[in-house]
């Protein structure tokens, strides 16, 4: 330095150091100001990691996982170590940055409180700790059914019931066009619906945010019609249905439906073919519970089953057109299968193909006197709802529902009542019942009912009771 | 060749053979290097300019329509509150980093006091309505937009106090910085010239050439703060920087680093900023949307067209000292959930 303090000024042969006052009082400072440093270092950390986040609070869903946000990012196993419940469950960690997530194996119980606790010692990557104990509570809700309203009339919006109180029902959508159908996320916190263009009679998957009761625009279906949202068990991919109309192309008419994917965890959202070999067709995707397979219908080869970790489809043989049902394990997926006798009515029965030793068995005979359609496995993997019409002295006009054993295809009657149809079901998060659209084919006195609507109405499966839901609605769906 | 120069073109060939050995060391295509190099020095000198442009201007307009006599009147006697007054000039001159040197070297030399100049130099860059507004849009009204504005007005107060009680401008600025003297003599006997305000158009004449004048004296030191922290931030990696730590200390460090290197120009560092909230504690990022404004490459190398060079490296440490210890306490003190 050359200036008129701290010279290093070489004098006889020796570098020294002039200090003006001014350099003597900023040295000073400097000392004290690393001082103070090393003082507030030694005094040590009095914060420590914090949590900025947690969920759910208060309320819960029966699906809902646990989250913990941290201030940093954290020893995964020191975390994992110290997360409890009270009552204790069961379940698997998953980690996004500083953020993680218990996702139980079984639903949480509706009407419970859980308590989480975090216990101090918890260290994050640096080596801060939790200096104290989190503890926070919540309860679960019952489940509440989704639905669109009304059957007979235009446009059709998504609907929101509780099961406890399906009077106080609320409408979530107020689309002028209307809603074509919709999926409902796993945490029960957003609706991802298909919705109708006006102007280009297109649809596109639009998402409905249930807490804000915002909606975004997550496809750009300029040219196609886009339906039938099916949301990724972990909530961050939705697959769905797309039909290209191909306006731009002179003399060629609408393409195929394909499959694609919605990848949330994109902002925005990203939208990709489920294959790259765009040949590859089909409609109805149903995904794993474990969210690694997904199966859809191909017209051609029958019922497809993407292995997302190997990459591998499996083809499994079917007519029927109808999309079956894949287990909750990914192993199996059970089908209807047509069979066509000389002089009698077309039948269908349940297949059965194990995924894994590549085995097909029935489920029910094609030499049974029964029509078997749709199929829903428990979400425990333990059973299987039906539709079921026999062709015997049992004989129904309309579709009844039966509890089917998957290991030896015997059943259990659910409904027994010829005046109605039941459509379509669905089970519930736990299990415990099964939400069904029906229809009163017959009036009380067995004639047919012109004045009929479809009906929504949730059967506890222990008890066979049924509770009406909604009146002249249709595509029930539950709402954890 | 005397032992000084020789020193200087030694240490001159052992910085080009450090950069050849750092462009080498990544591994990378000497031209894609160059490329991303000459791309960020762009970015950066492109981005100053225009603010040094509007700090030479407001120095010119000062330099011709406001006196010495001005100046003594507005400054408060009593050398604490003059000092706390430097910290909210920013709000009447609302200039960042670049901007704010040539209007504080002009402001020197019409009497203004020591600490008030430092205080306002090291304050107005966040202290002002623009970085208001930008933080406040990036943050929302929080620890962070409130944080900022307190500790930038406490390092910069308490930097313009040491100077307040033990600085004497002839010790601390250039020449060109000093007020003028009597006879030019070194022991300082201020000459407040009562020349007469200059009639508009002829001031403005004036305040526009000296502008020009002052922006390419400024802007050498504005382009060769810009190739040094280019040639940093191209062959100092980020990434390495962040993965260094997150800690309670080393994170406030790590930002303190990342502001010096970038120099990103204080009315859009709080954008910048919130891509680090969540990863990065609380404490470094008020460090770094505090001490980046104060101090960084191109900044300290206009301060020297200003102040000695042991002055500059006392703007320097200072800051960097006060900010440090303020973001370490909050760390280990002060949660904010």
């Amino acid at each position: 330095m050359h200036d008129n303090g701290l010279v290093d000024r070489r004098e006889g042969g020796v570098w020294r150091v002039r200090l003006t006052r001014f350099d003597r009082v900023v040295l000073a400072i400097i000392g004290l100001l690393l001082l103070g440093l090393a003082a507030t270092i030694l005094m040590g950390d009095r914060v420590g990691v914090t949590l900025v986040r947690v969920a759910p609070l208060e309320r819960a869903r029966s699906t809902s996982p646990i989250t913990i946000q941290f201030s940093e990012p954290m020893d995964r196993e020191s975390v994992e170590a110290r997360l409890r419940t009270e009552p204790p469950l069961e379940g698997e960690f998953s980690w996004s940055g500083s953020s993680v997530s218990f996702r139980p194996h079984t639903p949480l119980q509706p009407g419970m409180t859980y308590t989480v606790i975090l216990e101090k010692g918890a260290r994050s990557d640096q080596g801060r700790e939790v200096l104290s104990e989190h503890r926070y509570r919540f309860s679960v809700a019952q489940p509440r059914v989704a639905y669109l309203a009304p059957a007979d009339g235009a446009p059709h919006n998504i609907w929101l019931a509780s099961i406890d109180d399906p009077e106080s029902a609320v409408q979530v959508t107020f689309s002028p066009t209307g809603v074509y159908d919709f999926g409902v996320s796993p945490d029960g916190n957003r609706i991802a619906f298909a919705e109708r263009n006006a102007e280009t009679g297109t649809s596109d998957i639009k998402l409905l945010d249930l807490e804000t009761g915002g909606i975004t625009q997550l496809t750009n279906c300029q040219d196609a019609d886009c339906t039938s949202p099916v949301w990724r068990p972990d909530g961050r991919v939705i697959a769905y249905n797309r039909t290209e109309y191909n306006r731009d192309l002179e003399s060629v008419g609408p393409g195929p439906m394909r499959v694609w994917l919605l990848d949330l965890s994109s902002s925005p959202a990203t939208t990709r073919p489920l294959f790259s070999d765009l040949q590859v067709l089909g409609y109805g995707p149903q995904w794993s519970a474990d969210g690694q397979r997904i199966s859809l219908y191909n017209r051609d080869e029958g019922l497809l089953i993407y292995d997302f970790e190997t990459n591998e489809i499996t083809a499994v043989p079917s007519r029927s057109g109808n999309p079956g049902a894949l287990s909750p394990d990914g192993a199996r997926i059970v089908f209807p299968e047509l069979t066509f006798v000389e002089g009698q009515e077309t039948r269908s029965f349940l297949r059965m193909a194990d995924l894994m030793s590549q085995q097909l068995r029935n489920l029910s005979s094609p030499d049974d006197p029964v029509h078997d359609d749709r199929a829903e496995w428990r979400p425990d993997g333990s059973a299987l709802a039906v539709a079921r019409r026999y062709l015997d002295e049992r004989y129904t006009r309309g579709y009844q529902v039966v509890l089917m054993n998957p290991e030896d295809g015997s059943v259990e009657q659910l409904t027994d009542d010829p005046r109605y149809a039941n459509a379509f079901f669905s089970w519930s998060p736990l299990g415990d019942r099964l939400v069904i659209q029906r229809f009163p084919e017959l009036t009380e006195d067995g004639q047919p009912n012109p004045a009929g609507r479809p009906e929504i109405w949730v059967m506890d499966v222990e008890t066979r009771a049924l509770t009406l839901i909604a009146e002249n609605a249709f595509h029930p769906r539950w709402a954890p | 060749m005397s032992l000084r120069r020789l020193s200087y073109w030694l240490a001159g060939l052992g910085l080009a053979a450090v950069v050849i050995a750092a462009v080498l060391g990544t591994g990378q295509d000497v031209g894609a290097i160059l490329g991303i190099f000459t791309t960020r020095f762009l970015g950066i000198f492109i981005e100053a300019a225009p603010f040094l442009l509007l700090g030479t201007v407001v120095s010119g307009l000062i330099e011709s329509f406001v006196t010495a006599d001005d100046i003594a009147r507005w400054m408060p006697r009593n050398p604490v509150l003059a000092t706390l007054a430097g910290a909210f000039m920013g709000f009447a001159f609302p200039v960042c980093e670049c901007g704010v040197v040539p209007v504080v070297r002009r402001l020197f030399t019409k009497g203004l006091p020591l600490s008030v100049g430092v205080t306002f130099l090291l304050a107005a860059p966040v202290m002002n309505p623009i970085v208001l507004a930008s933080t406040f849009v990036a943050f929302g009204a929080g620890p962070v937009l409130v944080g900022r504005f307190v500790i930038t007005a406490m390092v910069a107060v308490g930097v313009g106090l040491v100077f307040a009680f033990a600085g004497r401008p002839q010790e601390v600025l250039r020449p060109a910085a000093l007020m003028p003297v009597a006879g030019g003599s070194t022991d300082v006997i201020p000459l407040y010239a009562r020349a007469p305000r200059k009639p508009l158009v002829a001031g403005l004449r004036d305040a526009l050439r000296m502008a020009g004048d002052e922006y390419f004296e400024m802007g050498r030191y504005l382009v060769t703060g810009s190739l040094l922290a280019a040639a940093m931030q191209t062959l100092v990696s980020q990434d390495v920087l962040l993965a260094l730590g997150r800690g309670p200390v080393v994170s406030v460090l790590v930002q303190q680093a990342l502001a010096f290197l970038l120099s990103v120009c204080s009315t859009v560092d709080a954008f910048l900023a919130l891509a680090f909230v969540g990863s990065f504690t609380t404490g470094s990022i008020l460090a770094f949307l505090t001490f980046g404004p104060m101090v960084d490459i191109k900044s300290m190398l206009m301060f020297l067209g200003v102040f000695q060079r042991r002055i500059v490296l006392y703007l320097i440490l200072l800051p960097l000292l006060m900010t440090l210890l303020i973001g370490v306490w909050i760390n280990l003190n002060i949660s904010f959930v």
